[in-house]
């Protein structure tokens, strides 16, 4: 698994190289800090790097965990306008995060911090929060503003 | 035995040409250090590197500043190569006519009579690795590893296709599969003829590395390095805009239902994603499922079905990046499944250019339902580090 620094660099380098090709996340965004992915079983997954501008989530970098380039998603697509895309702090922040999980949670249960994880398939990225309830416990996902029990 | 391969006289030109452009654009990635601008690419004290069934495999070429050597290329004599540039080394020197001297004497320390009339050449004993073969009348009498000076054993090898071990004579040429001899020629063809194409008329001095002459062509050599489109309303892609959209999947197993949503909407097939689940069997918004494995075929009878049968839908079990090419050219989306998951894909990128040990970027524009109720557009995925297990197209029907 490459270092976080090395996720944010070669996140930038795929911006300016054009393997994440958009021109507003490059002109205007900035990176936020690089998030783990973790596999459902919890062995490293790869890197999330949010591109961030003005509190929206411009889209984002996915890494392998060996640093191998994914993809490159964007929320505004081809606008220029920000309005499609949500809040980054859906996607970053985990008080958020849990904020979006515990509607869903049974009334007295404990919820795990979040983990950057995927339901499925990488390209399901999701938030998994453990909910633990009478001594067994089970995943609830959180993606943006939505979530669902796993 | 494979077939000797004929080149056209522009062969050798056209290699040089595309050799210098390859080297021009490593060093405008700075995949060269600054010392190589304006270096000089010495095909004309090129040491030809043969295979071990006699034929011109590549070319060794200093890479000279002034008169100092920088390092050297190895570039391709044989289309079975499929890479006009197959590597560079900086920071050493070559000098074939001193390690012949060496190897000669090399020959005489293990009694080899004939050292000094015996002609002597490079061969590639085990590609890349390299050999000096002592020949008296064609005939050969002594081979050397380069450097180590290690007699090189008589070939011993069994069946084509066998691996070969690890110091072992073997030919590159006539053990490579038919097919993949035939692509790499297809690929090392196409990848010429694109230079040729360009230059024919702006035939720039391509003996001297130079990344600014490279870059001051770029809106016109563009072409030359990658090949991309997406979706258009129709193929003139001049006037007509890009025309695909990308649908948030309604539930977090309706990634089907958003893929089909998207492609017929592309054809002008207007259907809530909560009628195609339905079609699809997948439930409602209040109890939702996805598409088993088993019920992949599904998507082609439903999109028939809702396209009332004006589109004639398929299913490929084993996708490629070709069939992407040829949809997208086509103007024709298509629906991807990975493991777990269904996308759309509109558009590809192709570079041409592989920076030196790595693969040439192949990228797909896909647009990925997921997250729930959003949706993104990915430019690029990465077609080299992802696993496709299916893709559907659809194509208007013809009576």
């Amino acid at each position: 698994m490459v270092s976080a620094s090395e996720a944010m660099r070669i996140a930038t380098a795929a911006l300016s190289s054009g393997a994440a090709d958009d021109p507003l996340a490059r002109d205007r965004g900035h990176l936020l800090q690089a998030i783990r992915i973790a596999a459902p079983n919890g062995e490293p997954a790869g890197w999330f790097v949010p591109v961030g501008f003005e509190g929206a989530l411009l889209g984002f970098v996915q890494l392998g965990p060996d640093g191998l380039f994914r993809r490159y998603a964007s929320f505004h697509g081809r606008s220029e306008s920000i309005a499609r895309c949500p809040r980054a702090s859906d996607w970053v922040d985990p008080e958020v995060i849990t904020e979006r999980a515990r509607p869903l949670s049974a009334p007295g249960s404990e919820l795990s911090a979040p983990v950057l994880s995927y339901d499925k398939h990488p390209d399901r990225l999701a938030w998994m929060i453990q909910e633990t309830s009478h001594g067994a416990s089970s995943p609830i996902f959180v993606a943006g503003t939505e979530a669902w029990r796993g | 035995m494979a077939k000797k391969q004929r080149r056209s006289p522009d062969a050798a030109r056209n290699t040089q040409l595309a050799a210098w452009i390859e080297l021009s654009h490593l060093r405008a990635m700075d995949a060269l250090p600054q010392s190589f601008e304006k270096a000089r690419i010495a095909f004309d004290d090129g040491t030809p590197i043969y295979d071990l069934n006699g034929e011109l495999l590549f070319i060794r070429v200093p890479l000279l500043q002034t008169r100092n050597a920088l390092g050297w290329a190895d570039i391709a004599a044989h289309p079975a190569l499929g890479e006009p540039l197959l590597s560079t080394s900086t920071g050493a020197t070559w000098d074939a006519e001193a390690l012949i001297q060496a190897a000669r004497k090399a020959a005489r320390a293990l009694g080899l009579k004939e050292t000094d009339k015996a002609e002597v050449r490079f061969v590639a004993y085990s590609y890349p690795k390299v050999a000096l073969q002592f020949l008296v009348g064609r005939k050969e009498v002594l081979m050397l590893e380069l450097f180590t000076w290690i007699p090189v054993p008589p070939s011993t090898r069994g069946p084509r296709l066998e691996p070969p071990s690890n110091f072992e004579r073997w030919s590159f040429l006539d053990e490579m599969p038919d097919d993949e001899r035939a692509a790499r020629v297809a690929r090392f063809d196409d990848r010429l003829g694109r230079w040729q194409d360009y230059f024919q008329t702006r035939a720039p001095r391509f003996d001297i590395l130079d990344s600014r002459l490279l870059l001051s062509r770029l809106d016109l050599v563009r072409p030359l390095f990658y090949a991309s489109r997406e979706l258009h309303f129709s193929t003139r892609n001049t006037d007509h805009f890009t025309c695909y959209e990308v649908r948030g999947q309604e539930t977090n197993v309706w990634c089907v239902a958003a893929s089909v949503q998207m492609l017929l909407d592309f054809y002008r097939y207007e259907y809530t994603q909560v009628r195609l689940a339905s079609e699809l069997g997948l439930g409602t918004l209040s109890n939702p499922s996805g598409l088993p494995y088993s019920r992949d075929g599904d998507v082609v009878t439903i999109i028939e079905k809702m396209s009332v049968n004006a589109l004639d839908a398929s299913m490929n079990t084993s996708p490629s990046f070709s069939e992407f090419v040829t949809e997208i050219d086509a103007n024709r989306p298509l629906i991807s499944f990975v493991p777990s998951h269904s996308r759309t894909v509109a558009g590809y990128y192709q570079s041409y250019l592989s920076i030196i040990g790595a693969p040439a970027f192949r990228g797909l524009l896909v647009y990925d339902p997921w997250p729930v109720n959003a949706g993104v557009i990915t430019r690029w995925e990465n077609y080299n580090a992802t696993t496709y297990r299916r893709t559907f197209t659809a194509r208007v029907h013809r009576a």
